[in-house]
């Protein structure tokens, strides 16, 4: 090895390091904020270019699918480390309530995905005004 | 040996309703930093970002994934032969929502490497896209030997 990348002097360290990677399942790894007029997700996509990514959402479910490429072509002369996830990944984010598909807002920056989907307006919850009569109520 | 430094927020709690994912898994994105560096002043996570190394011809290529980072919050520095990326990331939770499922946590990356062979520091490209850092160390040229005259004193 030419060049050698040193670390500190905890021999567990690399052990440590490995039980966190075998722990690391799914990917990407998924964020999901709510209030009652939608829900926001935020999905951790480095390196994901948005041409290769494909969202499809289905009353309330989201399932985002991909490919991650981090081969280069320069890379041939081989790797020193090679942590990087790489290769296609498929993961289905179930939704609190349904959604309108034709609200959502997709934005991917510095590698992370923002998806704003609104609720449906036919499932949010209506507030029924009670109309007190007068002959009803003093009778 | 270094303590472990960094409070965990965020994984107290979890309101779920039905239909959301059923367990809380362990929060498994992102490495903490927690074992390689020292004590830090404030309290914020802190995660080793997971990188691809390569040779070229030329030198040494370091490609680091670091999501939620801008251009702005990156510092990389070379410093005897000690490479040191710093990434401070803005926190992502949106307004007037609260969280209802947290796999990853938002926290600053930090990772250091130390270089084997003399390196061109002024030759150092570094670029962002998508998250991602790409640097390219080029090898320093290899130094012309010298040769030392020898005075002879009488």
């Amino acid at each position: 090895m030419i060049a050698r990348m040193l670390f500190g002097a905890d021999p567990f360290r690399n052990i440590r390091r490995l039980q966190d990677e075998v722990s690391r399942l799914e990917f990407p790894a998924v964020n999901v904020f709510v209030n009652q007029d939608g829900v926001i997700i935020t999905v951790e996509l480095p390196g994901v270019r948005s041409e290769d990514l494909d969202i499809l959402i289905h009353r309330d479910s989201v399932t985002l699918s991909g490919e991650r490429q981090t081969e280069t072509e320069e890379a041939r002369r081989g790797y020193h480390r090679r942590e990087r996830r790489r290769g296609r990944f498929v993961r289905t984010v179930s939704l609190p309530f349904v959604v309108d598909p034709n609200k959502v807002e997709a934005d991917l920056v510095n590698g992370v995905l923002t998806l704003d989907l609104p609720r449906a307006e036919e499932d949010k919850p209506k507030r029924i005004n009670v109309k007190a009569s007068k002959e009803a109520g003093r009778g | 040996m270094a303590k472990r430094e960094i409070t965990r927020a965020g994984t107290k709690g979890s309101k779920q309703s039905q239909a959301m994912p059923t367990s809380q898994p362990e929060l498994e994105g992102k490495l903490s930093a927690e074992q390689d560096a020292g004590e830090r002043t404030h309290e914020r996570p802190v995660f080793v970002p997971w990188v691809d190394i390569y040779e070229t011809e030329t030198g040494l290529v370091v490609v680091a994934d670091l999501p939620g980072l801008s251009p702005e919050g990156l510092e990389v520095t070379l410093e005897k032969r000690v490479l040191s990326i710093y990434g401070r990331v803005e926190e992502d939770t949106p307004a007037g929502y609260s969280q209802a499922y947290r796999e990853y946590e938002v926290g600053d990356f930090e990772r250091q490497f130390t270089l084997s062979g003399d390196f061109d520091i002024n030759g150092i490209d570094a670029s962002m896209k998508d998250g991602v850092l790409h640097l390219a160390i080029p090898r320093a040229p290899e130094a012309a030997a010298k040769r030392i005259e020898v005075r002879s004193v009488s």
